[in-house]
């Protein structure tokens, strides 16, 4: 189901300016916005194949002195999808933008799409959470927790390709669906939500990295 | 972490689940290859001794551990003993450590260099397992690690980040068995994790099983970088070649389920990697601890060679089934300078001096050989200054029709070749789709295929029936001899890696196809299509 010109006009008219937003957690080192960066980068290339000038959102770019909650707020109502880069981290609520992101595209889709099978959001898991909350489970994931482990250069893989093959091809569905119940984006009256997608979440402590007590 | 700070460092586990593998050995001759590596930039390789019920990597760095002010250095438990006794004096110290900035806080706090031996190689610094002194065993056996890591454990990440912040290497010879050293060494630390294995069952499924338990812990973690095992066989025996043999097909066949099942890949092949990366036993380093690649010479036969082989692939590729090998270059280092340019002026004069002497026959021989090389570096210069030739064989894309074959997207192409050369055939034929409208270039090389039956096409976006029989097939006609002035048409057909590619997304515009293949010389010639 690919983005037509004429499919392609109407949603940048109705006020969409990204295919894609990515929201991760924020930790104390770069490897996970550098999986971010691979993700945004391989979404961008798959959907330059069937549209011009393919757009994803990811926070790490953002100018200094930019607002960036008002820039982060506006670029996810201006986004027609959300990738939400999943792992244990990213429901705790020591990164609660994280479960605000969700709970705001979760809201956005609902009122985009009434009564559609689709869910604006695709999680992508890159770690695997045994207490996996609701509100993730109910969504069709997809799984790279494992091409992850491979090396530094997974994105190179055969396999990651087809991983964000499924990705963009579930962006396409939901912009034509989109385009189809005529839904703009009406950011005025969009009001970005106080409470996570994961506040009644139960974190589990990862156990111990010892031979016998690991999981 | 700030774009001005280099790239973290990488570090590398060697684990062996038996002792009297020669994984410690290992250890010393990778320090020894990628200290020269590093030798010349700014960030060294550190190896760590974390086998602390039994040291003995210090051993192969004797002359340098041994000197008076380093044998009382503490070393890798004495590390965490002295900081586990800061975060309980300290009670706000935990929050800091575990900061953004916490390993710099970490290393304000305990100096890393107060633990580090320097230099006991060239590019090379070295942690010891600790201070060997009489409270040594005391000090090992009372460190409660379970207790450490439940209070205190994402300092251990701190500490990580703190290593791989000063050196591009670090290498931590591990505990062997399954414990909670073990379990540090090969869950929290690595990115790269070297199963060492001797061939007997004990040894091989002690890795097989410690490797997916590292993996699923990795997986299972707040931990994003890579976990790539790289097996290395050791202590084969080249006298037995039939329990080689069967050995060889056993772990390779063991290695490759393991990498299936925790990669998620479809199909692992280690043919390729288990040829070139294998230690043979030799009786001489049984003896003692020498370093192979700091004492011998690198021969084909020889140990240093076979570390090579090994750590070149450590290095460069991402995981062992990696097919880049090309980009590993095993005989580099090896490779002779060749000077092509002898003083010329000093070497008339030697001949010279010959005519003048003696040895006629010399004088005329020498004279012919300065003839030929000054013809022969004539010509080499003629030809880097004159432009090269065009290829003999251009052509033209005829059509482009996208369709999909059982769930895969191909392209059909028909092609017109001519040739304005000599007669030839026409081979290596390849497919290049650009994306020249996204910010990124998007390209994809696709292997030709041999048609074997007559397909149904899409075209402007209804189905249609053009039959393509297999005798257009360009890749057909064209292993015949091309003659000169000839032209020849036929189709191309190209499978694209993209399953679930809609066809019709191949027609959109700004996407360039670059068709290429080679005359009989091997020179390559490129058609450029826009795809409309």
């Amino acid at each position: 189901m690919a983005i037509t010109p004429g499919i392609e006009q109407w949603l940048k008219d109705a006020g969409y300016e990204y295919h894609c937003f990515i929201s991760y957690p924020r930790i104390r080192n770069n490897d996970l916005v550098e999986c971010a960066k691979r993700v945004q980068e391989a979404i961008e290339n798959d959907l330059a194949l069937s549209i011009n000038n393919p757009s994803v959102f990811l926070d790490d770019s953002i100018p200094g002195g930019t607002l960036w909650e008002t820039k982060i707020v506006t670029a996810l109502c201006r986004s027609l999808t959300m990738v939400a880069l999943c792992a244990g981290i990213y429901y705790h609520p020591a990164h609660r933008w994280c479960g605000l992101e969700w709970a705001a595209m979760d809201g956005l889709g609902k009122s985009r799409l009434p009564g559609s099978e689709f869910r604006t959001i695709i999680p992508l898991i890159v770690r695997e959470e045994s207490s996996t909350p609701e509100a993730v489970l109910k969504t069709q994931w997809i799984d790279i927790s494992r091409l992850t482990l491979q090396g530094r250069r997974y994105y190179t893989t055969k396999e990651f390709r087809l991983r964000i093959r499924e990705v963009v091809t579930q962006i396409e569905r939901i912009a034509v669906a989109i385009a189809s119940q005529q839904a703009k984006t009406d950011c005025q009256q969009f009001k970005f939500p106080s409470t996570s997608a994961f506040s009644d979440w139960l974190s589990v402590k990862q156990a111990a990295p010892f031979y016998g007590n690991e999981r | 972490m700030t774009t001005e700070e280099p790239p973290p460092g990488t570090i590398i586990t060697f684990y062996s689940y038996k002792g009297g593998t020669g994984r410690s050995m290992a250890v010393a001759n990778a320090a020894c290859w990628l200290g020269r590596k590093v030798s010349t930039s700014s960030r060294k390789a550190l190896v760590m001794d974390w086998d602390l019920e039994a040291p003995g990597l210090h051993r192969f760095f004797a002359p340098q551990v041994d000197r008076p002010e380093n044998v009382a250095r503490p070393g890798i438990i004495n590390y965490f003993d002295a900081l586990h006794k800061k975060l309980k004096q300290n009670e706000g110290l935990y929050a800091e450590l575990v900061s953004e900035w916490g390993w710099k806080v970490l290393d304000r706090e305990l100096p890393l260099d107060d633990y580090i031996i320097p230099n006991v190689l060239p590019g090379v610094d070295f942690i010891k397992a600790g201070e060997f002194n009489a409270a040594y065993t005391e000090l090992v056996s009372a460190f409660n690690w379970v207790e450490f890591y439940s209070q205190f454990g994402d300092v251990i990440e701190t500490f990580r980040l703190l290593i791989v912040s000063k050196y591009t290497y670090c290498l931590i010879d591990s505990r062997t068995g399954f414990t909670d050293i073990s379990g540090i060494c090969t869950m929290l630390m690595p990115e790269k994790l070297i199963t060492v294995f001797t061939p007997n069952h004990q040894s091989l499924s002690g890795v097989i099983d410690l490797l997916a338990r590292a993996a699923a812990y990795r997986r299972a973690s707040n931990d994003f970088r890579p976990l790539s095992v790289f097996p290395l066989p050791s202590r084969i025996e080249n006298a037995e070649l039939g329990l080689k043999k069967d050995w060889r097909a056993r772990y390779q066949a063991e290695f490759e389920g393991a990498f299936r099942h925790i990669y998620q890949l479809e199909k692992c092949e280690l043919s390729d990697y288990f040829d070139e990366v294998q230690l043979p036993h030799i009786a001489y380093y049984a003896y003692g601890e020498s370093i192979a690649m700091h004492e011998e010479r690198s021969d084909a036969l020889s140990l240093s060679r076979a570390y090579e082989n090994f750590f070149q692939r450590l290095i460069e590729l991402d995981f062992p089934w990696d097919k880049r090998v090309a980009a590993v270059d095993i005989q580099e280092e090896a490779q002779p300078e060749v000077t092509l340019v002898p003083n010329p002026g000093g070497l008339a004069h030697e001949i010279k001096r010959l005519w003048q002497g003696s040895s006629r026959p010399v004088a005329v021989f020498a004279t012919l050989t300065l003839a030929a090389v000054v013809a022969f570096l004539l010509y080499g210069l003629l030809r880097v200054i004159s432009p090269a030739p065009p290829p003999n064989l251009s052509g033209k894309v005829e059509q482009i029709v996208p369709t999909r074959v059982r769930d895969t997207p191909e392209v059909f192409i028909q092609l017109s070749v001519v040739n304005n050369g000599p007669p030839t055939t026409v081979s290596n034929y390849s497919l290049q789709i650009t994306s020249i409208n996204s910010r990124e270039v998007d390209s994809k090389e696709i292997t030709p295929v041999e048609f074997n039956e007559v397909l149904p096409v899409f075209r402007s976006g209804a189905l249609e029936s053009i039959t393509v029989y297999p005798q257009e097939s360009m890749i057909r006609q064209t292993t015949q001899k091309v003659g000169t002035g000839q032209t020849t048409r036929g189709w191309l057909r190209f499978s694209i890696p993209v399953p679930m590619l809609d066809p019709q997304a191949l027609r959109r515009p700004g996407l360039r196809y670059v068709v290429s293949f080679a005359d009989d010389t091997g020179k390559v010639s490129y058609v450029v299509h826009d795809g409309s």
